[in-house]
């Protein structure tokens, strides 16, 4: 079947070496593909779904590494390059797979950006590991012609500043590449070209960045066209109606299924992953729930506001690698390389990665209250009950649809009338879990103290409502109440 | 209540606040920002502090005299705003005025508006048809500031009949905003924040001078074309087809290309590599000359000119492995009469010799030390100037399209300055002193009528031109609405051939 929208056709696809050489174990790293023409093939559903998740494993591994310290270690690229060399072990399942989750993932904006990114990676990360054999192949693929040498002659003065030292002598027999210079931008950023009268100069070491750049605009481009015309081109719509529901549940069985981190077994935890932290937000408090909106909208958080949403979610059961998942893919407005050098340090300090490596706890509220207040308009932590004035608050409990009446939110905003911020807190809890009989069983403990104590409670409750797996969680909760000092929360919750 | 003029000195630095006269012009003192606002994220915005600016010529000297109020904002915009040049500009089509321009019609303008005293409204996503529209909005709102966002791919105005996603920014100038706060660490003529004087405005006229060429020379772009922001800053707008279509991604290439980040105490890694870049290289030729004559005497920032500031800013940031270097030079410039200009060359001398570049034989410390201490010491000179001189660019303002900048032709309501052309081949010359206020505009405006009717001159098509406005806003009409007039018109002509030869192959 086909699989695949138009896509604009071009000549020669696939730039690899003579058939026998393909079938060694690094066949991956030998064959490197434009997918710029969409397979005809037959394949079995089952099929179908395999090659997909193949795929997925690939570029998932590709993100972790990516996040990872080890990012450029030895161990982190071969770690990558073994697990590309067995999913994507045959071209075909190679560019079959591409296919199927391009398909797939153009449902969504979010993914095809996420897709978009991890692709050209892979490919970078493929090229990279190419000899000049392929590499050289790979240029002609994208039409890129070595700079005549007649040109190279008169610019040699300057362009011997682009080879490292050690190589100075053989500069002469040195290629170069000239292109537009919004082909070359990461080089253009770095000043690792020349840059004359809008044209880039680029030594063939690093031409690898022009190809991902290059690769990157044409699947792109494909995407889009994709989201625009629909996954089957208007071809047959039997068939569109029967691939339709095995996409859609690809597109969202890959983004939610996210492996659970070893260390941390309970059932809150392996809830708390990169894909559903936004959905989570109803069961957080007032503070962290402006925050995801904040960090939505903004596509991006602060230093405050990362540090007290971060060791929030780590306290949540997020580990240091869905971590920097979670707050790369919200980042969305930058590039890898700028979330890499300015963002993903931070993220591993909150986790005691980095600096002085003192893992360090969540904020309690009396942490987030009396933290420097929000000064800026991308500012958004804080405790709102604080910050906000009561009209903003209002509004803000009723743009979230708080309460069943409007009594409820009065209930809320009087409270913070008074500056009772905890109460006020306490009392949105309420208002959001009003089954007794739930309450009664699970820890209502430190609500208004802790902001993860509102959120494992609230966690609970919907366990208890759904009656799902959680009867041995709410003996393990239960057994917490019985045993922790009372706190406002039990005060206020008997009192209420 | 009285009426009379309240003059006031500011007794922090003795020199004179805007002054109110007359009960309309209670703009200093209201001009505070109104956060209850609005849609509008302050992100978007190059937003202005609310300090004074330290005026230092005659015309601002003269105490009375008021530089900016409601009411001369008001005959400002009904008698000498260009709105001819603004649309005519921002029109992209030479063929000015009749023709409808989507390039000009789908464009934000945002405004500030001031309905009353104190009660600040920012109003966005408008947009016009017309010269004609966007004159009659300008005239009725009477703006305190204009500011210019994205072409979008639809009218901006209709953006709440719009659905999600329709509203997409299609193209932009790349914009660069330098701004003299940026320099506080560095300026050591006594200005800090929106002070400015003519000893630190050198920094202005270096960042010009390096970023104009670079612009043209390594981007290609020709309509590249810079203003004066009215109070303590530059701004320029490039304004080629191909700079206006770039992504936001290049935005941000092209803006980091020229941004210099260098070795400080939080982070040893210099960026800095040698042989320079030849954009640094240009950039070090351009600013040294600049460093030896305004930034090490006394006349300019003093770096070199007194025993406390040479050790502490200068010898003392000299890297480890060259300290020998440091405590010579401080003994020896004790006590004598070399000029700071000969000091700076008997540093690098010594840098020089110490990594065995001095010629004739090496040292011993030359053979002993690293190849990295070498390059740290060879680099550190480089670093030294460009610390002093290279441009300091907020780069926000250029990574996306859809940053509001202040447009051109606007009056700053701190100064009542206008926010003038400046032609980067002049920038040595431009004195951000002498740009007028909208007091001095209607002075000349009253002199030439004044003499007019005794010399019964010809009229001008503009009045404008019976100020000295004319003196920025006709060279910006021919060195740059011209050039990209002329430009814009060879590029429609080769489509229309070009079209016409296809046709002729059917
Ligand atoms: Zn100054």
């Amino acid at each position: 079947m086909n699989v695949v929208g138009p896509i604009k056709p071009s000549s020669s696809l696939i730039a690899g070496i003579p058939e026998e050489e393909s079938s060694s174990k690094n066949a991956a790293f030998k064959q490197i593909q434009l997918y710029d023409e969409a397979p005809q093939v037959e394949m079995s559903l089952d099929q179908f779904e395999v090659y997909a998740l193949k795929r997925l494993k690939v570029l998932r591994k590709l993100e972790r590494v990516m996040n990872s310290r080890t990012a450029n270690s030895i161990d982190g690229k071969n770690a990558l390059k073994k697990t590309i060399s067995e999913e994507l072990e045959t071209p075909e399942l190679d560019q079959i797979s591409h296919f199927i989750l391009r398909a797939a993932y153009s449902l969504d904006e979010e993914k095809r950006r996420w897709f978009l990114t991890h692709e050209t990676a892979l490919f970078r990360f493929r090229l990279e590991q190419a000899d000049q054999k392929v590499l050289t192949k790979s240029c002609k693929m994208f039409q890129l012609t070595p700079l005549h040498p007649k040109e190279a002659q008169e610019k040699m003065q300057l362009l011997k500043m682009l080879l490292p030292h050690d190589n100075n002598t053989r500069s002469s027999n040195q290629t170069f590449y000239k292109v537009p210079f919004t082909q070359a931008l990461d080089l253009v950023a770095k000043r690792q070209c020349i840059v004359e009268r809008g044209f880039a100069y680029i030594p063939a070491s690093k031409v690898v960045s022009i190809l991902a750049g290059k690769f990157r605009m044409l699947l792109s481009a494909s995407l889009a066209h994709l989201a625009q015309n629909g996954i089957l081109g208007g071809s047959n719509s039997s068939e569109a109606e029967r691939l339709h529901p095995l996409l859609q549940n690809i597109n969202s069985c890959l983004l939610e299924t996210e492996p659970i981190s070893e260390e941390l077994g309970s059932f809150q935890a392996s809830m708390v992953t990169p894909g559903n932290v936004p959905k989570l937000v109803q069961h957080m408090p007032l503070c962290m729930r402006t925050m995801q909106t904040g960090l939505q909208k903004d596509k991006k958080l602060r230093y405050h506001g990362r540090l007290q949403y971060g060791l929030f979610l780590k306290g949540a059961g997020l580990s240091l690698e869905d971590a920097l998942v979670f707050f790369q893919r919200s980042f969305s407005n930058m590039t890898a390389e700028q979330w890499q050098k300015e963002y993903s340090y931070s993220i591993r300090h909150t986790y005691g990665k980095e600096g002085q490596k003192k893992s360090k706890s969540a904020y309690n509220c009396s942490g987030i209250i009396n933290s420097q207040p929000p000064s800026h308009p991308g500012d958004h932590h804080g405790c709102p009950y604080k910050e906000y004035d009561s009209d903003k608050l209002s509004k803000l409990l009723q743009s979230l649809k708080i309460g069943s009446t409007p009594g409820d939110r009065q209930a809320i905003v009087n409270l913070q009338k008074s500056k009772h911020y905890n109460l006020a807190c306490l009392e949105h809890f309420k208002v959001m879990h009003p089954n007794q009989e739930a309450l009664k069983d699970i820890s209502v403990d430190n609500i208004g103290n802790h902001p993860n104590a509102w959120f494992r409670a609230s966690l609970a409750y919907k366990e208890y409502e759904t009656g799902g797996a959680g009867a041995e969680n709410n003996e393990k909760e239960g057994a917490l109440v019985a045993g922790s000092p009372k706190a406002v929360a039990d005060v206020a919750m008997s009192s209420a | 209540m009285p009426e009379e003029s309240t003059q006031e000195q500011d007794p922090d630095n003795g020199t004179t606040a805007v002054a109110a006269t007359s009960p309309t012009s209670a703009v200093t003192n209201v001009y505070a920002k109104d956060n209850s606002n609005k849609e509008i994220t302050n992100e978007d915005f190059d937003m202005d502090e609310d300090e004074p600016m330290q005026t230092e010529t005659e015309a601002a000297k003269k105490s009375t005299a008021v530089v900016f109020s409601p009411e001369l904002l008001k005959m400002y915009y009904a008698r000498l705003f260009p709105f001819d040049l603004l649309h005519s500009w921002l029109a992209y089509s030479p063929n000015n005025n009749n023709s409808q321009s989507w390039l000009f019609s789908r464009r934000e303008f945002s405004m500030t508006i001031e309905p009353s005293p104190g009660e600040e409204i920012y109003i966005r996503y408008q947009s016009f048809s017309t010269s004609q529209e966007l004159t009659t909005a300008i005239l009725k709102r009477r703006p305190t500031k204009i500011d210019l966002g994205a072409i979008f791919s639809q009218a901006p105005k209709d953006h709440k009949t719009l659905q999600k996603g329709q509203l997409q920014p299609v193209q932009r100038e790349l914009v660069f905003d330098i701004d003299l706060t940026d320099y506080d660490d560095i300026r050591h003529c006594g200005c800090t924040g929106a002070q400015i004087c003519n000893k630190c405005w050198v920094f202005m006229t270096m960042a010009v001078e390096v970023l104009d060429g670079g612009l043209k020379k390594d981007f290609g772009f020709d309509h590249v074309s810079w203003f004066y922001s009215g109070r303590r800053g530059i701004h320029a707008w490039i304004c080629d087809e191909t700079a206006r279509t770039l992504t936001n991604e290049a935005r941000n290439a092209v803006a980091t290309y020229f941004e210099v980040k260098l070795a400080s105490d939080n982070n040893k890694d210099v960026e800095l590599h040698l042989p320079l870049h030849p954009s640094l290289q240009r950039a070090f030729d351009i600013l040294e000359p600049w460093f030896i004559s305004d930034i090490l005497p006394a006349s300019g920032h003093g770096l070199l000119a007194s025993p406390e500031r040479w050790k502490k800013d200068l010898l003392d940031t000299i890297p480890e492995a060259g300290k020998s270097i440091a405590s010579l030079l401080e003994k020896k410039w004790a006590n004598d009469t070399t000029t700071p200009a000969e000091k700076w060359e008997q540093l690098k001398k010594h840098v020089r010799v110490l990594i065995g570049q001095g010629g004739g034989a090496k040292t011993k410390t030359a053979k002993t030390m690293s190849t990295k201490d070498k390059l740290r010491l060879e680099h550190w000179p480089i670093e030294v100037v460009f610390r002093h001189t290279y441009p300091r660019l907020d780069i926000n303002v250029s990574k996306t399209m859809n940053h509001l900048l202040k447009s051109p032709f606007c009056v700053h309501p701190k100064t009542g300055r206008v926010c003038v052309p400046i032609q980067p081949e002049e920038i040595r010359q431009f004195d951000p002193f002498a740009v007028p206020t909208l007091g001095r505009l209607m002075e000349e405006l009253d002199d030439y009528e004044k003499t007019a009717a005794m010399e019964e001159r010809p009229k001008p098509k503009h009045e404008w031109q019976k100020t000295s406005l004319k003196g920025y806003f006709e060279p910006f009409q021919k060195a740059f609405l011209e050039p990209l007039h002329k430009e814009i018109r060879k590029h429609d002509k080769n489509q229309a051939e070009q079209a016409a030869a296809m046709r002729g192959d059917f």
